[in-house]
């Protein structure tokens, strides 16, 4: 692959002046969506408005690492049984990973609910549970806030299912979490439990 | 622009993909549609979907910054790809699906 050099001249189109010649220079240079910036990447300066009009595949793996690291807060208050029943079904996967596998563990739930209709519709149901989570909710008072940073591909499956349930981030997040106990707090021997002891080994690894 | 437009523009672009003599266009930012330029596509993957690609999956206009440059758009398999040649220089405007 070509390395380009800082210094190195080269071309490229520019709104304002059309063709240009342009020098590349080390930019930072903000992500179109307003999501963060990467530092420090190659780009090519144009030579005649001073700005960044193209840049080099090699300042790639720099962009991916700044869009990983701009992540996205996710943040919900919910009656504590719910973050008691969470922390309960983390600590049944792996208890060494305690409360560090409740973002790897929601979001588990919440990307296979985006992933067909009928899980779509399976998490709806559950956020409208009308059991013993909303029966405790009711009767204590007691809140818990849980605070996530995630991925902007995370961000974007939680806004498309809040989309297509007409449902806020918070209620799609108690759905997440009836599942969870339904499947991995109630029953004697959950049925995901090797597969998602897996998964907390990878999280905390 | 299919035809030879079509055959030319491929073979050029792919020369590009391999050898990584390509860039991107910019706009002061990274436009985050552009997974070529975010790592969310590799070239292999582009390489692909522009080698199963003819003439019926591809169009051609002018640049709106310099209408002697033509940008060439490519829609396969849901994939969209834009780009064009500058003299020499293959720079890419958008690859997504």
């Amino acid at each position: 692959m070509k390395l380009y050099m800082p210094g190195e001249k080269g071309r490229a189109l520019c709104e304002q002046g059309g063709r240009v010649s342009t020098t590349f220079r080390y930019r930072d240079v903000p992500f179109s969506d307003g999501s963060g910036v990467a530092r420090k990447i190659l780009a090519g300066v144009c030579d005649h408005c001073g700005k960044v009009v193209s840049i080099p595949p090699q300042s790639t793996p720099s962009i991916r690492a700044a869009r990983r690291g701009a992540q996205v807060s996710i943040e919900a208050i919910l009656p504590a049984v719910y973050l008691d029943a969470l922390d309960l079904a983390c600590w049944r996967i792996d208890p060494e990973a305690s409360q560090e596998f409740r973002k790897p563990l929601l979001m588990h739930y919440l990307h296979g609910s985006s992933l067909s209709r009928a899980a779509t519709q399976r998490l709806a149901r559950a956020s409208r549970e009308t059991g013993p989570f909303s029966r405790a909710a009711k009767s204590v008072t007691e809140k818990k806030r849980l605070s996530m940073k995630v991925s902007p591909a995370m961000s974007r499956t939680v806004e498309r299912l809040a989309e297509a349930t007409s449902l806020s981030k918070t209620d799609l997040i108690k759905g997440a979490i009836v599942q969870i106990s339904e499947e991995i707090v109630g029953p004697e021997r959950p049925a995901q439990l090797d597969k998602l002891k897996s998964l907390a080994l990878f999280a905390n690894c | 622009m299919p035809g030879t437009g079509f055959r030319e523009a491929k073979r050029r672009v792919l020369k590009a993909l391999v050898a990584g003599t390509y860039q991107h266009e910019a706009r002061s930012a990274i436009d985050v549609k552009n997974g070529l330029l975010t790592g969310a596509v590799t070239a292999a993957e582009v390489i692909a979907v522009i080698g199963r690609s003819n003439g019926t999956h591809h169009t051609a206009s002018p640049h709106h910054a310099d209408p002697s440059v033509q940008v060439h758009v490519l829609r396969r398999d849901g994939w969209y790809m834009k780009f064009y040649f500058l003299d020499e220089d293959t720079v890419f405007i958008s690859v997504h699906r």
